[in-house]
């Protein structure tokens, strides 16, 4: 199973990908906008955590892809759709990119391919995906793939011993459709 | 464990509560605005109840049976469920029977569960949601303190359709003096 986009390929995470994603999510800038990934990330953490991904994967509860460009081929970051509900016909967005991949729109690329997989090849209704409140790059990033603010849950979450607001926001299949049918 | 309040006690649901309960779930006015849908057979009703006291012993779920005191009939219930320890919060659900309703029963019996869970569990937040066409629970909501945060577009499949569901936070901070 692979997605393409114009630069970049997003395919099944496998165990091989820890040694280029470690120091990825081992980076306090990238890590303090995820939910469930801690800093410092524990050295063998990853190898058991991209065996659990691939067994969800098997029993379609989750999708975790690594994002590769496509020229020279190194794993960047991650994009996944996580929390399956089959019968809600939903699930819920997940993405994070290396800090040197910053500010050149593969995040948004590699968003809107994800996204794209979850409505036309999964056949879901809806996907949504929250942030941290002081997160505004990230929001972006939802906002530029069409996703719409649904609103703000506060002290939905306890970040290092303080409690933060989360955005939410969702899309919905026929507006996704619609939105990104001229790309 | 119970908790009272003016017309009513809550505690755990126990499995004399099986027949009560059998008409109260499936009746399809109760169930029209849940995400629960009738039939509920006898036994999976038992299989419910037995598998809300497990999920209160674990601390994951505390699913409270309503109990008018005046005539020890079992009105409805009142939940907090989806409890998180790690971030101090859980969703407040309930429901009752069509004979109960009106006389402002569930207010009473969700404004004990909330201070039972700021009060007694410790939590810092509250969430709670109604499908967005349930404007008469939205109203009890709003009534409860509860701040609408917005609107989950598609949220749930009920039947054939997809419903947007409206949801609510209360915050410890935002906690009146006021039970």
């Amino acid at each position: 199973m692979m997605l393409e986009t114009e630069r970049l390929i997003l395919r099944p995470i496998k165990e091989s990908d820890a040694l280029a994603l470690f120091p990825i999510i081992n980076d306090p800038d990238v890590a303090s906008g995820l939910l469930t990934m801690p800093y410092p990330y524990p050295e063998d953490g990853l190898v058991p955590w991209i065996r659990k991904a691939q067994e969800a994967m098997g029993r379609k509860e989750q999708y975790h892809m690594v994002i590769v460009l496509k020229k020279p081929g190194l794993p960047m970051g991650v994009c996944s759709l996580s929390d399956l509900s089959w019968e809600h016909m939903n699930a819920e967005l997940g993405y994070w990119l290396g800090k040197k991949y910053w500010g050149r729109g593969y995040m948004t690329e590699a968003v809107t391919g994800m996204v794209r997989f979850g409505f036309e090849e999964l056949g879901l209704e809806r996907i949504y995906a929250c942030c941290f409140a002081n997160n505004p790059a990230s929001a972006r990033v939802l906002e530029k793939v069409g996703f719409r603010y649904e609103g703000c849950a506060r002290h939905e979450y306890k970040k290092d011993s303080e409690f933060v607001d989360m955005l939410h926001f969702g899309s919905l299949r026929e507006e996704f459709l619609t939105h990104t049918a001229g790309d | 464990m119970k908790l009272e309040t003016e017309r009513l006690i809550l505690r755990p649901v126990e499995e004399g509560d099986a027949p009560a309960l059998f008409h109260i779930m499936n009746d399809p006015d109760v169930t029209a605005n849940l995400l629960m849908s009738p039939p509920f057979p006898e036994d999976q009703v038992i299989a419910w109840i037995r598998n809300r006291r497990e999920a209160w012993e674990k601390k994951e779920r505390f699913a409270a049976a309503v109990v008018l005191k005046e005539t020890g009939e079992l009105i409805g219930t009142c939940s907090l469920m989806n409890v998180s320890w790690e971030h101090m919060n859980a969703e407040l659900l309930y429901w009752l029977g069509k004979p109960y309703w009106g006389k402002g029963y569930m207010t009473e019996a969700a404004r004990r569960m909330i201070r039972f869970g700021f009060e007694e569990l410790g939590l810092e937040r509250i969430s709670v949601g109604c499908f967005a066409r349930n404007k008469a629970s939205a109203r009890v909501i709003e009534k409860l303190g509860f701040k609408y945060e917005g609107c989950a577009r598609h949220e749930f499949k009920k039947g054939d359709e997809f419903l947007d569901n409206m949801h609510f936070g209360l915050i410890r901070a935002e906690l009146t003096r006021n039970p």
